[in-house]
């Protein structure tokens, strides 16, 4: 099929026919797991096509790590090389991570088609860089076409704030990540205009970017003296709903449940900075006694590999190009800490494994227990 | 003549029993080897439901039973969403927005109008 009239197809359904230029792409529905043979076998028929990305497109988590951290079979492995051999056939440049963010400055104003929603949100909320919520075969026929269906996301009046949102909230990774279940939940879709929240780092920004989009159809907010043009968004503000978050609303999300046989950090992928900062603690603390899984993107593998080589011997295991939400490996744990919300929907769901929710120091400690 | 809204036209007029079921997720819901829902072939015939649900991998799911032979001619929803719409048009599906009451109908795919099978 050709990629262009697909997308104008698409495009005639969904916004009067009428399609925008974008910059870049981002893939999702990468890892064998969740595209299983159906995906493997249409992207393959697209690679097989002669078909090459017109714009840089970069591509989500593979279900298996580059450096074998993860278990799997060989025939999921055969599948997944499948996947990324095609991949590079289309031109696009498989990156394997949830975060390409970290590695494109896409500037304020400009149109992307990316899918992922954690990456969409990130895009939309902290660089107000434009992006739909594409689903990922829709992400690959923009690449190719270097056109998007141009809907209400990729117009100014589709992006004005729809709900108020009052909090004081002072947020790292874990309460960020809450505060946007929360917010996620109550409101379930439009665009949020938040007061009075402070993400306390890089982390924060991430977890509460994939928390939102993946307990609401939320793909953006508007975060007060955070968010570029901010002030814009405040004047062009529709607001049909609003709400008040306290630090004790947030407390739902946190159960007593079982001890946990393994740490898991790092969905979304986890920058440089914060992987600098756990490792300084283990590497005061020691050998910690459970395994702690960090997933990261290939480009801070690269730049800390010495780093996360010497980690191993602490029973510490720096990954990349995957993530425990996408990878068969999760099924052979019971009970995963962790302190991203969207593993904390996903992994239950897609592997029937239980998880329980810890600040990332906490979850440290889970290690050492 | 009652009409539905052509979201993805397709050509020709056709004939075919209707089939409602209630929200479906193509990954999980749809046997793409089989055409099968739940128990229930959809190959060959319309497909009525309210809305599709589930992952970004069900455009792949419909793409594969029509590859198969096996896709329902036509699907009408209620409300549609991007998903749907990349679903029908990858697999190369008519889709139309709306509802149908009767158990057959004679539609014609490039607009949408239909009338109860005689």
């Amino acid at each position: 099929m050709n990629a262009i009239e697909a997308v104008r197809k698409i495009a005639d359904a969904v916004s009067g026919g009428e399609v925008v230029e974008i910059e870049t792409a981002h893939v999702s529905g990468v890892s064998y797991l969740t595209v299983g043979e159906y995906g493997a076998k249409f992207i393959e028929s697209l690679a097989e096509s002669g078909a090459r990305v017109r714009v840089f497109t970069t591509s989500n988590p593979m279900g298996i790590d580059l450096t074998s951290i993860l278990e799997t079979d060989e025939q999921f492995a055969r599948g997944q090389r499948r996947i990324l051999d095609s991949f590079i056939k289309l031109g696009i440049s498989p990156l394997s991570t949830c975060a390409p963010y970290e590695l494109m400055l896409v500037r304020s104003g400009t149109v992307h088609a990316w899918a992922e929603s954690n990456a969409i949100t990130y895009i939309n909320t902290f660089r107000d860089a434009w992006s739909d919520k594409n689903p990922g075969p829709l992400a690959l026929l923009a690449a190719l076409a270097g056109v998007v269906p141009k809907t209400e996301m990729y117009t100014l009046e589709g992006r004005r704030p729809t709900a108020y949102v009052a909090t004081r909230l002072q947020a790292d990774a874990l309460m960020a990540g809450l505060f946007g279940a929360y917010v996620g939940e109550a409101l379930g879709s439009g665009i949020p205009y938040i007061s009075g929240l402070t993400l306390a780092d890089e982390e924060s920004r991430r977890e509460f970017a994939a928390s939102l989009s993946t307990y609401s159809s939320i793909i953006s907010a508007v975060i007060e003296a955070v968010t570029p043009n901010w002030r814009r968004y405040f004047s062009l503000a529709d607001f049909r709903d609003k709400l008040t978050v306290e630090e004790k609303d947030l407390r739902k999300y946190i159960k007593d449940t079982s001890e946990p046989d393994v740490v898991y950090l790092g969905c979304p992928h986890l920058d440089a900075d914060t992987l600098a900062k756990i490792a300084s603690i283990i590497l005061e603390r020691g050998p910690a006694r459970k395994p702690l899984l960090i997933s990261t993107s290939p480009g801070v593998y690269g730049l800390m590999r010495e780093l996360i080589e010497r980690l191993r011997q602490y029973n510490v295991y720096v990954f990349a190009g995957s993530c425990l939400v996408v990878s068969p490996h999760t099924r052979k744990y019971k009970v995963i800490a962790t302190d991203s919300m969207k593993s904390i929907y996903y992994i239950p769901r897609l592997h029937g494994v239980q998880v329980v929710p810890c600040r990332t120091l906490e979850c440290i400690n889970y290690a050492y227990s | 003549m009652p009409t539905l809204k052509p979201l993805v036209r397709g050509k020709g007029l056709i004939k075919a029993q209707v089939i409602r079921m209630g929200p479906i997720s193509f990954l999980g819901d749809l046997n793409p080897e089989t055409g099968e829902v739940a128990g229930r072939s959809v190959s060959g015939k319309i497909l009525v439901v309210p809305y599709v649900r589930g992952s970004t991998v069900g455009p792949y799911v419909l793409w594969h039973a029509a590859l198969k032979g096996k896709a329902p001619l036509a699907i009408v929803a209620k409300s549609v969403d991007l998903m749907l719409v990349t679903a029908a048009v990858l697999a190369g599906v008519p889709l139309f927005q709306g509802e149908v009451q009767d158990d057959c109908i004679e539609i014609d795919l490039s607009d949408g109008r239909y009338e109860p099978c005689r």
